[in-house]
């Protein structure tokens, strides 16, 4: 009898080993979402620069050829955006709808072209496509916001100094010393406390 | 009885056996498993919410003061060309492009925990660039200078005279610039439109008392 019982042990402990391991199928996550580019050869895409697009290039392509998607939110977009333009706010950029939307469009050979209120917001959206292995995406370079209560999109000149540093920090730099001359000192302001007369001693004789 | 007994251990062993089968079989499996591709860094569900979030941004004027402060875990890394980088930059900074990003001599001034990274550029497009592979990479302590080197010079060098409507604090952050663009090397004179109040000095002086004559007595 004593040997059944020790067979009856080893037998539930393979059962829940046997179970473990079940479990361990069962719960198994594939990721949903991997890169497909490694960081090199994403460095070396930007280096080329040839997914920055201007107004004009947007021109150029034939209608067929692209679809133009704006990355803001959809508040933004209902308020105004580019004609045939279609809405992938960043926020859910994985939801089921704009990642079926992007397979087509990946599908059909079609340029994914992006933009947002800055080329900043586009191509955080465009490093993160690029990496999921839609190489077909790029950025339009424009800055969109609100004249007259109509909606502007506007070429953005992209990383262009405002002034030229070098220049502007001489020009600085020499000022001091012309000016430095007029300075005028500020006056101490002294402020005296009248002495108070010593009252004459009282009394005496 | 001995028979059965024996009859038992067959069965035994039998069970053994096929239990011994199911757990090779599984470990067949575990081989056949099918191949999935690893991320090499962050999920990109991580990425997303890291890039959407502006906490990555940091503003001119907080910089400033810390550079002032002689903060010593600020590291600047500019990230414009090399010869950008001869012609101007801010005090201290080391030049990495973008192109560079994974030299492996300069890239272990990205991929520490010991300084804060500023990165900058002329404006944010390349420093966000960088920001973008490291925060892919899964480094730590990359911080982007809003604006980039425009917004350096049209806050810290050169401030824009707040309008007389303007709540106080305009004023003291106009101050503020005016003092750190001193300290950045800007001369103390204005330019002619504008006039910097001098603060005056209130210097009060106490008069000594004398002492007193001792009274009374003839």
């Amino acid at each position: 009898m004593k040997e059944l019982e020790r067979t009856k042990r080893i037998s539930i402990s393979a059962v829940l080993f046997l179970l473990i391991i079940l479990i361990g199928f069962l719960t198994f996550k594939k990721p949903q979402y991997v890169f497909e580019k490694n960081s090199a050869s994403t460095l070396e895409k930007i280096i080329k620069k040839d997914y920055i697009l201007s107004l004009n290039d947007l021109d150029k392509l034939e209608a067929s050829q692209y679809a133009v998607i704006d990355i803001r939110s959809n508040y933004e977009y209902e308020k105004g955006h580019l004609k045939d333009a279609v809405n992938i706010s960043a926020h859910d950029i994985f939801s089921k709808s704009s990642i079926e939307l992007l397979d087509e469009l990946k599908a059909n050979g079609q340029t994914i072209i992006l933009y947002g209120e800055h080329p900043d917001n586009a191509n955080s959206a465009w490093m993160l496509l690029y990496q999921m292995g839609y190489d077909n995406a790029k950025i339009l370079c424009v800055e969109t916001g609100y004249k007259d209560k109509t909606f502007q999109i506007n070429d953005y000149p992209l990383e262009k100094p405002r002034v030229n540093f070098a220049q502007f920090m001489d020009s600085a730099k020499s000022a001091k010393s012309k000016k430095i001359v007029k300075k005028e000192k500020p006056k101490k302001k002294v402020i005296t406390v009248p002495k108070k007369k010593k009252r004459a001693p009282e009394g005496g004789c | 009885m001995s028979k059965s007994y024996k009859s038992k251990k067959i069965l035994v062993k039998r069970r053994y056996q096929i239990l011994a089968a199911i757990l090779f079989l599984l470990a067949l499996g575990l081989v056949l498993l099918p191949k999935y591709k690893e991320n090499e860094g962050i999920d990109p569900e991580l990425f997303v919410k890291n890039a959407l979030s502006t906490e990555r941004y940091i503003s001119t004027d907080v910089l400033a003061d810390r550079l002032i402060n002689q903060d010593p875990t600020v590291l600047l890394i500019d990230t414009r060309s090399e010869d950008e980088f001869n012609e101007f930059s801010l005090p201290d900074a080391v030049n990495i492009p973008v192109k560079d990003f994974f030299n492996e001599n300069l890239n272990p001034f990205l991929d520490q925990n010991v300084f804060d990274v500023i990165l900058f550029s002329n404006d944010n497009f390349y420093a966000n660039e960088a920001w973008m592979l490291g925060n892919r990479l899964g480094y730590t302590n990359l911080y982007i200078l809003k604006g980039g080197l425009n917004e350096w010079f049209s806050t810290i060098i050169d401030p824009k005279y707040p309008d007389e409507t303007m709540p106080r604090e305009a004023f003291e952050l106009y101050s503020f610039r005016k003092a750190a663009g001193m300290y950045f090397g800007v001369g103390e004179a204005e330019s002619k439109t504008e006039e910097k109040p001098v603060q005056k000095k209130k210097v009060v002086t106490v008069p000594k008392k004398k002492k007193r004559a001792p009274e009374g007595g003839c």
